[in-house]
Parts: structure tokens; C-alpha cells; sequence
């Protein structure tokens, strides 16, 4: 619903005021990688826990942790500032959000998704070794 | 294993975390046997059905069911099964008539064949004159009936119900004649119960179960004739003396049990002089590559899951992979049904235009007060930049039901044992927030 309503704002402005039409189109391609980086991140929570807000809980805890991670600057040295860049998830949104569109980022949202999924899958399948609580 | 054998379980064992849930449980039922597992809580019979139905794997042993293996053959074991979990898994919000289309896509039946299927399923379960009230309005027995007719739906081969008549009124003999009919020549049904009286009714034959052994196999009939004297009160279960077992056909493990406590631990028998093994030494790890073997089978297609004829390697390849995108949209479709059948999506609902209409009035007077180069600038800063915290903060509260709402239900367990894998059933949940994101 939101990258749709986005689109067509987009393509109203456009129509009347023509511009440039890649940055948005990456600025959308990033939307659509952040809300799926969310979803399964939630996913993965919800796999966890019969208790909803407890899953609710550990995704907003997972998401603010990869946002909040390189606020604080000045704490930490460069390399370790360099390195919390690298996994920061709106570090990588921000490039899409200016415009453009590079490999790495792509790369680190495609990781990111196969790591929740990956958990997700292996959380079901711990009924193996953990049964059924 | 002979040809008429439908369920065959040799030497299953399973542990958890280093205890001991069932030690070397093997039988074999024959084609069109109604067989009870009898014992009493926490006698390892949910573990050893779980097993049977493909939930988890056993820690060493095998088992098949009509003749496909359950770990290695898993989706062809599953789709010959039909299965009753201990707590009745059903969707509150959906209505009789749904919640059956939904198993029967779920079990993959042919679209021209469900209607047929889910009337004769609802005729012999009796909730016809329900078909359209949703289940949540269902008393416990018509409850209990709406679950017995999502496991026989389609006409499996073997049936496998836990404590059917658990939670019901004694009184309830017309769910017990109902159960007591879905055995015939072509079915064959597997129960459990801790009520001896009721798998009497019911069963052919008699499997007892405890503390994850088989004390005795034999016909009802004649392990009452052996509970002589009259069966002492264990706790608040009737339970048979295990001193009047002993003639009881021989089994190995019965035999190893020796002068064991009777199941509720309440006295020993008094002929025995053997020493008592009543858990092993060291609990069986679970054998090497069994495991990878189950997780494995939930991935490929192995050669016994394409049930369907003998096609063509380019035609099983286009029916796997029409069953796949089936399996996941009939997941998608239930989750966006159930979403929107609660009050919780048009709370979320609110909560988003609330939330967008806040940033976008902020960004609005950013535009007025700072005047933006054009109204795309606004937008932009509007879509781009404000947006995402939209998302983070209404995301968490879209994903937060899924799986853990079907754990809640009890419907998990009931997935688990459907002829799909798990990785369809997470594409299928995780395609409900992303088709309301994109």
C-alpha cells in the first residue's frame, strides 16, 4: 500500500511537472528492501513466542539496535565506527533514500534476508530437538 | 513388515535435551485396525504420534506410514494422514465451510474435488447444519467434530487422533460413535486416550503406553479379563494392575520393565524380584544424519512425493511447483482473511494514517516555512525520509501474529503434519505483511 500510494504521488507530480524519474524509482527499490529487511526480522520474532507482544517486542528491539548502532560516534574508534557502518540497516537505506543505488547495499538487504529467513526456517524446524512447548 | 501393514514403527526413541520421552516403541498396525494408545499423561503417546505424523523426527528408529517413510518420505507420509492434534487446531474466525477449503488446498486436493470432498467430510462429521457459523461460536463437541472432519477430508489412508474425546462431557457418546466409525476396511485409525473405558468402546486393539514404553499389546477384551482383581484407583484414573498384565502378549520392552512402578508411581508390583531399569543410563542421542536426513526432506522433492501418476519428469516438475505456489497462497489468503476478520488491522489501520498524516503535515510546513525547491522535494522528504519511521514503528505490530498466533491456536502443530514444508509456510506468512506493505 505504501510503495503503491508512493508511486502513484510520484507519477501524479511527474505527469504535470516532468523530472528526473531514477531517484525515485531508487529511493522506492529502497523502501521496498527496508520493508522487506522488517517483515522478515518480524517473521523471525513471531517464530519464537506464542505471545505476541513478546514477538512485537524483539523486532522493535532488533530494528531500533540496527538503527540506533552508530549514533553514538564519538564512543567508539573509527575502525569500529567503520565496521558499525557496515551492518547499520538505515546507514544502507540512506543511499537509496539520496538517489542511488549501489551493489553493497543491495548485497547487505539481500543478507539480511536470508539471515532472518534462514532463522525463521531453523526456528521451526527446532521442534526436532526442542518439541513442542 | 507385511503387505497388509499400513503404520509400522520399529524401535522409535526419542529424547529432549537429555530426557528420555520414548524408549524403543515398535509395533505394527494392519489395514483397517483401529488401534488405542492407552496411558497416562506423560506416557510418551503424543511424542510417539507426533513422530508417526511427521512433526518431529525420532531420535533413532523408523516408522512409515503406507509404507512411505516418515523422515525420508515425509510430504508423501503426510499426504496419506489425516490428523487430530491433542488441542483441537482451528482458526476461531473463520467459518466451518473456510476453514475446510483451507485444509483442502492445504493438502493439496484436486480443485474440481473440493466441494465433494468437504460435503462428504461434513456429512460424516455431522456439521452440516454449521457450515457457514463461524468456529469460534462452536461448542467444545461441535469443535471436536469440525477438527475430526478436517482430518478425514480428502480420504486418507490412515487416520491418527490424540485424545479425541479429551475436554468432552462423558455424556458426549455422539462424538464417540462418531470416532468409533471412521474405522473401515480401507482406514486405518490410530488413537489415543488415558480412558480405558472409552478405547474399549472404540478399539480393536490396545496398545499401553507409560513412561515412554509399551507395558502390553493386546485386544481390549482380553486385558480385561486379565485386570483381575478389579483395577485399583492410581491418582484419579482408573489404571490397570501391571501385576495382571503379565500374561499379556510379550514384548521386549515390556518384558525389560521387570517389576516397574505402575504408571501413576503409586505401588510396586510385589511378585518381582528383578531389579528395576526404569530409565536407561544414558538417554539416545539422536543418530547421526537422521536428522539431517528429516531437515533435508523438508527441502527436496524426494522420489515417493509426487503422488500423483506416473508423468512425465517435465510434467512432476510443473505440478510440484504449481502445489508449492498453491500450499503458499492458500497461507496468504488465511492470513489476510483472519487479519481483516479482526479488530486489530483497522486499530494498525488507524495507527498508520494517524502516523502519516502527522509526518506529512509536518512536511507540508517544512515545504511553506522553508519553501522546498518544488512540491517533489516535499514528497520526497515525505516518502523517503519520514516514511521509514512509519514502517518501523506499525511493521513490528503487522508481523507480530504470524506464527505466533498459529502457536497460540495450537494450529502450528496441525501444519506441521499437512503435506507442505516449512519454508512455503513462512512464504506464505510473510507474503500477508508484504502484500499490505507493497
Amino acid at each position: 500500500m505504501t510503495v503503491a500510494l508512493a508511486t502513484i504521488a510520484f507519477a501524479v507530480l511527474w505527469f504535470f511537472h516532468p523530472f528526473e524519474l531514477g531517484p525515485p524509482i531508487a529511493g522506492l527499490i529502497g523502501l521496498v528492501l527496508l520493508g522487506t529487511a522488517f517483515i522478515s526480522c518480524g517473521l523471525a520474532a513471531s517464530t519464537l513466542t506464542e505471545n505476541q507482544v513478546v514477538a512485537a517486542m524483539v523486532t522493535y528491539g532488533i530494528l531500533v539496535f540496527f538503527w540506533f548502532m552508530t549514533w553514538n560516534e564519538a564512543v567508539g574508534n573509527e575502525q569500529l565506527i567503520r565496521v558499525l557502518l557496515l551492518l547499520s540497516l538505515f546507514d544502507h537505506y540512506y543511499n537509496f533514500a539520496s538517489g542511488t543505488v549501489q551493489t553493497v547495499d543491495i548485497a547487505y538487504f539481500a543478507v539480511f534476508l536470508a539471515f532472518f529467513l534462514f532463522a525463521s526456517l531453523r526456528s521451526l524446524q527446532s521442534r526436532a530437538w526442542r518439541g513442542i512447548a | 513388515m507385511t503387505a497388509e501393514t499400513e503404520i509400522d514403527a520399529e524401535h522409535l526413541h526419542k529424547s529432549f535435551a537429555g530426557s528420555v520421552a520414548v524408549w524403543d516403541v515398535s509395533f505394527h498396525v494392519a489395514r483397517g485396525e483401529v488401534v488405542g494408545f492407552l496411558g497416562p499423561n506423560g506416557a510418551g503417546k503424543s511424542t510417539t504420534i507426533r513422530m508417526l505424523t511427521g512433526v518431529f523426527p525420532p531420535s533413532s528408529g523408523r516408522a512409515s506410514i503406507a509404507g512411505h517413510d516418515v523422515v525420508r518420505e515425509t510430504i508423501a507420509a503426510r499426504s496419506q494422514l489425516g490428523y487430530l492434534p491433542e488441542r483441537t487446531p482451528l482458526y476461531g474466525d473463520m467459518s466451518v465451510a473456510r476453514y475446510l477449503g483451507f485444509i483442502a488446498e492445504m493438502k493439496d486436493l484436486p480443485a474440481r474435488d473440493v466441494t465433494a470432498a468437504i460435503r462428504r467430510a461434513m456429512g460424516a462429521a455431522g456439521i452440516e447444519h454449521v457450515a457457514h457459523r463461524l468456529v469460534g461460536n462452536l461448542s467444545k463437541g461441535y469443535r471436536q467434530r469440525v477438527g475430526i472432519a478436517q482430518a478425514i477430508l480428502g480420504d486418507p489412508r490412515v487416520l491418527i487422533l490424540d485424545e479425541p474425546t479429551s475436554g468432552l462431557d462423558p455424556e458426549q457418546v455422539a462424538e464417540i460413535r462418531l470416532i468409533r466409525s471412521l474405522g473401515d476396511e480401507r482406514r486405518t485409525v490410530i488413537l489415543s486416550s488415558h480412558i480405558l473405558s472409552e478405547v474399549e468402546q472404540i478399539c480393536s486393539r490396545v496398545i499401553i503406553l507409560a513412561r515412554g514404553r509399551i507395558l502390553a499389546v493386546d485386544e481390549p477384551r482380553r486385558l480385561e479379563e486379565r485386570l483381575r482383581p478389579p483395577p485399583r484407583l492410581c491418582g484419579a484414573r482408573q489404571w490397570p494392575d501391571l501385576a495382571a498384565l503379565r500374561g499379556v502378549e510379550s514384548h521386549p520392552a515390556r518384558d525389560r520393565l521387570g517389576g516397574r512402578r505402575c504408571p501413576a508411581g503409586r505401588r510396586r508390583d510385589p511378585e518381582s524380584r528383578r531389579p528395576r531399569r526404569a530409565r536407561p543410563r544414558r538417554p539416545p542421542r539422536d543418530r547421526p544424519g537422521h536428522r539431517r536426513a528429516w531437515l533435508r526432506a523438508g527441502r527436496a522433492r524426494s522420489g515417493g512425493d509426487d503422488a500423483r501418476g506416473d508423468l512425465s519428469p517435465t510434467g512432476r516438475r510443473g505440478i510440484a511447483g504449481e502445489r508449492r505456489v498453491r500450499a503458499i497462497f492458500a497461507v496468504t489468503r488465511r492470513e489476510l482473511a483472519s487479519y481483516f476478520g479482526s479488530w486489530t488491522a483497522y486499530v494498525l489501520l488507524a495507527v498508520y494514517l494517524v502516523l502519516s498524516g502527522y509526518f506529512f503535515y509536518s512536511d507540508l510546513a517544512f515545504f511553506v516555512t522553508f519553501g522546498a525547491q518544488n512540491l517533489a522535494t516535499g514528497l520526497w522528504r515525505f516518502v523517503f525520509i519520514d516514511y521509514r519511521l512509519v514502517t518501523l514503528l506499525v511493521m513490528p505490530l503487522v508481523t507480530m501474529r504470524l506464527f505466533a498466533e498459529e502457536r497460540k491456536l495450537g494450529t502450528i502443530e496441525l501444519l506441521w503434519t499437512l503435506p507442505v514444508r516449512d519454508y512455503q509456510l513462512i512464504a506464505g506468512s510473510s507474503s500477508r505483511p508484504g502484500s499490505s506493505f507493497s
